[in-house]
C-alpha cells in the first residue's frame, strides 16, 4: 500500500517537474550565425545553377535545343524567300500583260 | 538604418516592427530575433530535446520569417505565427530522423553495416529547477513517446506556460479539443512514468 503510495507521488512529482522552470536561452551570437547562414545560403543558390549548367547533360541539352530552334529559324525563312520569288514572278507576269495588252 | 528603443509596447510597435521587416530594414530583423529568440529556442529545445537541433531549427524559423513575412497577415499576434513556424519545422526533424532510424534499422536487417544508434543520452533542460532535473530528464523520456500531437499540446503548456487558448490557436485547434489533448498527454505519461518506476525503482 505505502509503495503504491510513493509510486503515485513520484509519478505527480515528475509530471510537475516542469513548474517553476525557467525559459532556456538561446545561445550567444545565434544572431551572427544566422546572418551568416542566410549569406551562405544566397551564394549557394547560385552556385547551385552553376553547378546544375555545368552539367554536360543538361548544357548538351540546351545547345541541342539551340540548334533545333536555329535549325527551324532558318527553314522557315528559306520556305518565306521560296514564296516571296513565286508571289515576284506571279507579279512580274501581270505587269508584263498588262503594258502588252492592247487598249480598248 | 533606423533606431529602436530597447523596450517597446506590444502591438503597435510590433506591427511597425514587421512593416519595416517588409521594407528589408535589416535592423528591424536583429531587433526581432533578439527579443524573440528565446521564445523560438525554448520551443524548439522542448520539441526536440537537443541543443544543438534546436539552435538550427531557431536559425531556420528566422530566416522563415524574413522571407514570408509578407505572409503574415496580422490577424493572430506575431508570436502565435513565430509559435507555428517553430512548431512546424521541429515536427518536420523529428519525422525526417524518425524516417532515417526506420531505414537504419531496415539496412541494418538486410545486412548492411548500418548500426542502429542507443537510445538519445538523457536530456537536461537548462530552464528546470535543479531539485527537478532527474525528474525533469525523466519526463522528457516520457514525452519524447507521446503521439505528435498530444507532444505539441502538453510542451507548449507546461514548458512554454502558453494558455489552452493561445496553444489551440498555434495548433488550429478549439481549446475543447486542447484540453481533450493535455489530458490524454497526461495520462498516457502516467501509465509510462508508473511502469518506468516500477521497472527502476
Amino acid at each position: 500500500m505505502q509503495q503504491k503510495e510513493d509510486l503515485q507521488k513520484e509519478v505527480d512529482l515528475t509530471l510537475n517537474s516542469f513548474d517553476g522552470a525557467s525559459r532556456a536561452e538561446a545561445p550567444a551570437f545565434l544572431y551572427t550565425r544566422l546572418i551568416a547562414r542566410m549569406e551562405s545560403r544566397s551564394a549557394s543558390i547560385w552556385s547551385r545553377w552553376v553547378e546544375v549548367l555545368a552539367r554536360p547533360a543538361v548544357s548538351l541539352g540546351i545547345l541541342f535545343i539551340v540548334l533545333i530552334m536555329n535549325g527551324y529559324l532558318i527553314l522557315s525563312n528559306i520556305s518565306q524567300e521560296e514564296e516571296t520569288t513565286q508571289q515576284d514572278y506571279v507579279a512580274q507576269q501581270i505587269t508584263y500583260f498588262e503594258s502588252n495588252s492592247p487598249n480598248p | 538604418m533606423k533606431e529602436y528603443p530597447e523596450k517597446f509596447s506590444p502591438r503597435a510597435d510590433e506591427q511597425k516592427l514587421i512593416e519595416n521587416l517588409r521594407n528589408g530594414d535589416e535592423s528591424a530583423f536583429r531587433l526581432i530575433v533578439e527579443t524573440r529568440k528565446d521564445l523560438v529556442y525554448n520551443t524548439a529545445l522542448g520539441l526536440l530535446q537537443s541543443a544543438e537541433d534546436a539552435e538550427d531549427i531557431t536559425q531556420e524559423v528566422f530566416i522563415k520569417v524574413y522571407e514570408s513575412v509578407h505572409q503574415f497577415k496580422g490577424e493572430s499576434a506575431f508570436s502565435t505565427w513565430l509559435y507555428k513556424i517553430a512548431v512546424t519545422k521541429s515536427l518536420e526533424l523529428i519525422r525526417s530522423r524518425k524516417r532515417k532510424k526506420r531505414f537504419a534499422f531496415i539496412t541494418s536487417i538486410l545486412g548492411e553495416n548500418n548500426e542502429l544508434k542507443h537510445d538519445p543520452p538523457e536530456f537536461h533542460h537548462p530552464g528546470i529547477l535543479l531539485d527537478n532535473r532527474e525528474r525533469a530528464a525523466t519526463l522528457f523520456k516520457a514525452i519524447a513517446k507521446l503521439p505528435e500531437n498530444q507532444r505539441v499540446a502538453f510542451t507548449l503548456h507546461k514548458l512554454e506556460g502558453i494558455s489552452y487558448i493561445e496553444v489551440g490557436e498555434i495548433m488550429q485547434l478549439s481549446v475543447s479539443a486542447v484540453e481533450s489533448l493535455i489530458h490524454r498527454a497526461k495520462s498516457n505519461l502516467k501509465k509510462d512514468l508508473k511502469e518506468y518506476y516500477i521497472k527502476n525503482i
